[in-house]
């Protein structure tokens, strides 16, 4: 997770609001803070970065259980630029 | 079916069983029909430590309906009309409490079903009936709360329910948003247990479709829209249902209506809010952009005894 995050950029966009209901990216912490992958941006408590191969949504996708399994093509499906 | 509990403890939970028996459910129902002034409301009677009532819920939808005889109900509890009748009907309930439940409850861990917890109960239920406790009658209900009005509902303009000012403050709070969900929001009942519908009842679903959320939802109390609740349980809520059923089923999500003719809503452990998907303000859970929630189960009442976990 720290390779993959240290290759990211700062973006100078800010992150996109995810919705209400439905897909809101993943939510991890580590030791700067909460931390929010959403379609291909990375906020951390400090900046936003940016992840245009969706590299952290991918990696955290690929570590899901296996009781999760029916969430796996779901959230593949969102892994697009919003 | 019928769920019997026996309110009488405080810290660990109440003695609770299932009566599945068709039988002894219509002998049950039946005694309880004869007897005037045999019930009461539940929570209604003694509410301090010791032996309060036994609790009877009606958990299916289709059981006969008897006079006298309402879906939910407290037996030998002091609100109670006739309470010798009603003591005696309780004892005979206690006294047929099976030793070992066909169906295991998650009460069942801390409370497991014993000939002494019987015997103790029963001994309990003779000592309250010796000197039955006084109920302290609230000088006014409901009581004056300038957060709420009741307004008549325009579905079905025999009933009423409360709406409550929009206050996300309250749940976005850091402490407070990531503990709770929908179902909180939607009951306005702050557990910090991320509640689910069921769960405090033992009917807790994985099946996330509409029976199955709703018949979990009803075991916690909640009542279809239409079937009135009465101001005994102000603050009544109108809320509604709806899933994303894509199969097999993801997720259920709650609305709750609020004053100003808006909804509001608590997505998971994000913010509540009263805007959709597409931030328009909802004044139609059932038109409003719910993403992929597209299925509307439907709106439901839930009153103040309605218990969530």
């Amino acid at each position: 997770m720290h390779q993959l995050a240290g290759r990211l950029t700062t973006s100078r966009e800010a992150a996109p609001e995810p919705p209400g209901l439905g897909y809101r990216g993943f939510v991890y912490s580590d030791a700067s803070g909460r931390v929010r992958a959403y379609r291909g941006y990375v906020q951390t408590a400090r900046a936003v970065l940016a992840d245009p191969t969706f590299s952290i949504e991918k990696y955290l996708l690929d570590q899901l259980p296996a009781e999760f399994a029916e969430l796996r093509n779901r959230i593949a499906a969102e892994l697009t630029p919003k | 079916m019928l769920r019997i509990e026996v309110d009488i403890f405080s810290g660990r939970p109440n003695p609770v069983w299932i009566i599945t028996d068709r039988g002894e459910t219509e002998r049950l129902l039946g005694a309880v029909a004869e007897v005037k002034g045999a019930t009461a409301k539940q929570g209604t009677g003694f509410t301090g430590l010791g032996f309060r009532e036994v609790r009877v819920d009606l958990i299916a939808d289709d059981e006969p309906k008897q006079r006298r005889v309402p879906q939910r109900f407290a037996l030998a509890s002091i609100a109670a009309g006739d309470l010798k009748a009603s003591a005696e009907l309780a004892r005979r309930l206690i006294e047929a409490m099976p030793l070992r439940s066909e169906i295991k409850l998650v009460q069942h861990d801390l409370t497991p079903l014993s000939g002494d917890l019987r015997a103790w109960i029963l001994e309990r239920l003779a000592e309250y009936l010796k000197r039955p406790p006084r109920i302290r009658k609230p000088k006014r209900w409901p009581p004056a709360n300038p957060l709420r009005t009741t307004i008549q509902d325009e579905k079905c303009k025999k009933c009423e329910y409360e709406v409550s000012q929009f206050n996300p403050g309250f749940w976005n709070a850091p402490n407070v948003q990531p503990h709770n969900n929908c179902y909180n929001y939607g009951r306005n009942w702050r557990t910090d247990t991320y509640a689910q519908p069921g769960r405090a009842h033992g009917a807790q679903t994985s099946i996330m479709q509409c029976n199955t959320v709703t018949a979990a939802a009803m075991a916690d109390g909640l009542v279809k829209r239409c079937d009135c609740l009465p101001i005994s349980e102000w603050p009544r809520r109108l809320v509604a249902l709806v899933i994303d059923n894509q199969a097999p089923g993801f997720d259920y999500h709650w609305y709750r209506h609020q004053r100003g003719g808006f909804w509001g809503h608590k997505p998971g452990g994000g913010a509540a809010r009263n805007v959709d998907n597409s931030n328009v303000v909802i004044t139609n859970p059932e038109t409003c952009d719910r993403g992929r929630y597209n299925e509307f189960c439907g709106y439901f009442y839930a009153g103040r005894s309605v218990v969530i976990n």
